[in-house]
């Protein structure tokens, strides 16, 4: 089902951002302009399912489309030339995931020389991914050449799916990520500054969420930076530096054991303080006397770095773009288009629809059939 | 006689892709001397003025992009309406010593076809 007009032309941009450059969001914004004045023009001011439909037949083929923009460029090897940049997009991505895993794995204490082959955790994960990867392709290509139907403009093919694999990535931050940012990060340093809160985690602990605090205050700072002005080198280059510094905390933090010292709990009457140390034998048996906590606080601190490195790698790869293309340091950039985090949340615009077996029928009378040949 | 017919078809249709391909250019260069303008109004001037062209949408933006990427034209966003952001283009210095020089060609290449195909070969 193709959902709202909006929604085919957004799906019909998905096909071709598949064939682009990780640099084309310029031509995207574009193409997605033309397409709803066309559709506007074409239903007489109005935006229908027919008219959008009609606008992405007319614009073309979303491959051929994307290579008429990126250039055919030359075939690798066995790849097809028009797979060349989905290939090299999904290849700098997973370079990208094991660069951010195998720092992560760095702080944490486990060296790339102690790991014999890899099959030691969290090495193997980036490689379980690629090889994951490669078996999808293997089996998705080998489905797509059996599979003789095309899909409508407006849907992306099973291939297409798995060539888009990390598109999302590059698409400039949303406005209102950006606002969630600076909520988060303002409400979670005046928690971590709270004395009831302080009093939980122990005294050496303490400067070190003064550090975190400021860091979450820069965060929100960070935040703030692209709600107003979007996506430029500046925002970028903020939040890579950002990544950086959480990045080398993290390098002491791992050096510290578990923080927190003592927890709330109700005992009937009021809130008062239990220290973890002082729990009744069977449960500190049942964690594995603080093993357990010291595993967690390592993911806790591994996950950190691997979102920190995968946030300056993709900066870093965004601001050599822009650079690329002659932008300086500081522009009005733009924000990406909100994401639907909560699909479910989102469905009232598959309500003017109804589907039958020959097709989709929209209110507006436009049939769209499950099976129309790529034009 | 039906393939000998469909062979001339399809050879007129390669050299008028050709022809149309660099006169496509000219047309764009042309209409962005007259005003700027973004995107979709150039397709849609192109489709009423130049209909000769007969221009596939999807290739008149890459050409849009290349002309940039060869300092003939320069681009500037307008989000006035943030639902449709436009990307106005204009003609660079460069861009209007093209035209100059791509209207010469154009002319003396259409002048000497038409002496040639009429067959005036008094110069």
């Amino acid at each position: 089902m193709s959902g709202s007009p909006m929604n085919m032309i957004e799906k019909y941009l998905e096909r071709v951002r598949v064939y682009l450059p990780i640099d084309s969001e310029d031509a995207l914004t574009e193409i997605r302009t033309h397409l709803i004045e066309e559709a506007e023009t074409l239903g007489q001011g109005e935006i229908t399912h027919g008219s959008v439909m009609l606008a992405i037949e007319r614009f073309g083929n979303p491959k051929e489309a994307a290579n008429a923009y990126a250039g055919i460029g030359k075939r690798v090897g066995p790849l097809p030339a028009e797979y060349v940049q989905p290939a090299i997009r999904i290849v700098l991505l997973l370079v990208a995931l094991g660069a951010a895993f195998i720092m992560g794995s760095y702080v944490v204490g486990i060296s790339i020389f102690d790991v014999v082959g890899i099959t030691n955790f969290p090495f193997n994960i980036p490689v379980m991914v690629a090889l994951s990867l490669l078996y999808a392709a293997i089996i998705i290509a080998g489905l797509s050449a059996i599979e003789k139907r095309n899909a409508p403009p407006s849907e992306k093919t099973v291939l297409e799916s798995f060539l888009g694999l990390g598109s999302d990535v590059f698409k400039p931050k949303g406005r209102w990520d950006a606002a969630a940012e600076v909520v988060l990060g303002v409400v979670f340093a005046m928690v971590l500054l709270l004395s009831p809160i302080r009093i939980l985690f122990r005294e050496d602990f303490l400067l070190f969420m003064n550090v975190i605090a400021v860091l979450l205050l820069m965060d929100a700072s960070k935040g703030l930076l692209f709600f107003i002005a979007g996506e430029n080198n500046l925002n970028l280059l903020f939040e890579a530096v950002l990544g950086g510094i959480w990045v080398v905390l993290c390098m002491f933090l791992i050096n510290i054991q578990w923080p927190l010292e003592q927890v709330y709990a109700f005992d009937g009457a009021e809130w008062v303080l239990i220290r973890l140390a002082d729990f009744p034998f069977e449960i500190v048996e049942l964690f594995g006397r603080f093993e357990v906590l010291a595993l967690l606080w390592a993911i806790g601190v591994f996950i950190v770095v691997v979102t920190n490195m995968w946030s300056i790698l993709v900066s870093s790869m965004k601001i050599a773009m822009y650079l690329k293309e002659d932008k300086g340091l500081w522009w009005q950039g733009r924000w990406g288009r909100g994401r639907h985090r909560f699909p479910f949340l989102h469905r009232d615009s598959d309500q003017n629809q109804a589907h039958s077996d020959d097709g989709t029928t929209y209110s507006d009378g436009h049939k769209e059939s499950d099976n129309i040949d790529e034009t | 006689m039906e393939k000998s017919r469909k062979n001339v078809l399809e050879e007129i249709e390669r050299w008028s892709k050709e022809i149309k391909r660099g006169a496509a250019s000219l047309a764009i260069v042309a209409i962005l001397d007259e005003q700027t303008a973004y995107g979709y109004e150039i397709v849609k001037t192109l489709g009423e003025r130049a209909s000769f062209l007969q221009l596939e949408q999807g290739t008149v933006y890459p050409l849009l992009r290349r002309l940039e990427k060869r300092k003939l034209l320069e681009s500037e966003w307008n989000y006035d309406d943030p639902t449709k952001p436009k990307k106005y283009y204009k003609l660079t210095a460069d861009g209007k010593m093209a035209l100059q020089m791509m209207t010469e060609t154009w002319s003396v290449l259409s002048d000497e076809l038409k002496r040639l195909i009429e067959g005036d070969d008094s110069q």
